[in-house]
């Protein structure tokens, strides 16, 4: 299983998404690879979901100090 | 030949023939005689007089004069007071004169009349000459250019002490309701007759050498004649030359002296001298305090405006801000409606872009999965149809030469023909070969 590196940016998660994405599209994963795609997928798409979440709960937090 | 002796006469009958020679001679007579009086006594109403003339300064006559009192009250009576001003030392006189010859009081001029204009001209001719010669010097309008205070309250006082002018001046100064609290410094001299010259003179330079504001020369009144010293060139000179401004009182009826003309300031009385001194200063203190009231109503009237004007500003400052406050606090609470619309958008995005993309990833996934089911299934197909097994149990053979699969029909005549079924294996031998003709 592929482990998401320490300092992953949302961006470059998104990123690797879509390469996966159109990895997929292009039918270009085999079998064997599939399953350590779609894990890392959702990996990545995890990541991303936690970073939104936190990132709105941030700036919702900041919104009521003021 | 034997000398004759001399005839003697007594004193009397020389004298009382002198006289009646003089009286045969001269009677009646009377004769125009322009003269100088150099000197002026008084007893009984009669003026004894010595009369001289004079050229470049030498004397070169000279003779006893009287007027009897009833004749000088006559000419008095005919002249005005004027006369006895004319009839003072040191002025020049048009006399109509009688000789007369007293055996006891010897040779005399009677004085029987007088032509006044003949002593003002002298009067108006030395104005002349003066006003002329200060102008030739440029000294004539001096005093014009000095600064006169308008608050001159420290005066060199220059005039004979006891007069009425001098008194009148004096009482002016120190009673009035307006302002009394003058310096004077006296310079008290002679103001009548040519000695007066030389002591108001001095009295002008002394002066200068004080801390004074204004020099004033008094006299209290006086004919044309009296006052022909303040005509008097050295006199002039010495006002124009003054470093003080020099205020004269002299009082007169008609014409101006040449020190009235030359002075910073002439006025007709001593009384108006001081009249002049202390309402200049009064007009300057009501003036100060009207401009102080003035200055008071307009200060006041503006710090009240600038009070109300402030009092809008405040007000205005008040509105404004909070109506800014409350603008800015709408403009706030709209931005962070914004902000969270747009933070919910950003998100409505890219959760959704993350859900798409993963839905993506699962479909293409099990499309994949399918795709790779439906492969092997396809395959799996294929192998079964291909399967020989399944051929032959269907009725199908499988023909072959020398256990190879017939690729041509050529040399096989003669050959031996292995055809297989589900059952079991026919051999066969090949004698006649027919082309397909497709």
């Amino acid at each position: 299983m592929t482990t998401l590196p320490k300092d992953m940016k949302y961006e470059d998660a998104l990123a690797k998404i879509e390469d996966i994405v159109s990895e997929l599209e292009q039918k270009e994963v085999s079998i064997d690879e599939l399953i350590k795609r779609v894990d890392f997928a959702k990996q990545l798409v995890d990541f991303c979901q936690d970073k939104l979440t936190k990132t709105e709960k941030e700036i919702e937090k900041i919104i009521e100090e003021k | 030949m034997s000398a004759q002796a001399p005839k003697i006469y007594t004193l009397t009958n020389l004298t009382r023939s002198l006289e009646n020679h003089m009286d045969q001679t001269f009677g009646s007579k009377t004769f125009w005689v322009k003269a100088e009086l150099s000197k002026v006594m008084v007893s009984s109403g009669r003026r004894y007089i010595e009369l001289v003339d004079s050229e470049k300064e030498n004397v070169t006559a000279k003779i006893q004069a009287i007027i009897w009192g009833n004749t000088y009250t006559a000419i008095k009576a005919k002249s005005g007071k004027v006369i006895d001003s004319i009839i003072q030392p040191g002025n020049k006189v048009l006399i109509s004169v009688k000789i007369q010859y007293d055996k006891l009081y010897g040779l005399k001029l009677l004085i029987v009349d007088l032509d006044l204009s003949y002593s003002f001209g002298d009067v108006e001719q030395l104005k002349k000459e003066t006003i002329l010669k200060l102008k030739q010097e440029a000294l004539f309008d001096n005093q014009k250019s000095i600064y006169l205070p308008t608050i001159a309250k420290r005066i060199g006082l220059i005039s004979s002490k006891g007069t009425s002018g001098y008194k009148d001046f004096v009482t002016e100064l120190s009673s009035n309701k307006y302002y009394t609290n003058f310096s004077i410094k006296e310079f008290d001299c002679k103001v009548q007759g040519k000695a007066a010259i030389p002591e108001l003179i001095k009295a002008i330079h002394s002066a200068n050498t004080y801390d004074l504001d204004v020099i004033v020369i008094l006299r209290g009144g006086g004919s044309k004649i009296d006052l022909n010293i303040f005509n008097d060139y050295k006199l002039c000179q010495a006002i124009c030359e003054s470093k003080l401004p020099v205020m004269t009182g002299i009082g007169h009826e008609t014409d101006d002296v040449v020190a009235d003309l030359v002075a910073r300031k002439n006025l007709i009385t001593p009384t108006a001298v001081a009249k002049t001194l202390y309402l200049s200063i009064a007009t300057f203190n009501a003036n100060l305090i009207n401009s102080y009231t003035a200055l008071k109503v307009a200060s006041d009237n503006q710090l009240r405006n600038k009070k109300e004007e402030f009092k809008r500003h405040k007000k205005d400052i008040y509105i404004n801000s909070t109506s800014i406050l409350n603008e800015t606090s709408q403009n706030l609470v709209s931005l962070k409606h914004n902000i969270t619309a747009r933070l919910n958008s950003i998100q409505r995005v890219h959760s959704t872009k993350l859900d798409v993309n993963y839905e993506k990833i699962k479909l293409l996934s099990r499309d994949l999965i399918k795709q790779q089911q439906l492969d092997l299934n396809s395959k799996l197909k294929l192998i079964d149809i291909l399967n020989p097994e399944r051929l032959l149990k269907t009725g199908y053979s499988i023909t072959s030469v020398d256990n190879t699969k017939i690729t041509t029909l050529d040399n096989l005549v003669g050959k031996e023909l292995k055809t297989e079924t589900d059952k079991g294996t026919i051999y066969s031998h090949i004698t006649k070969i027919k082309n397909n003709t497709r």
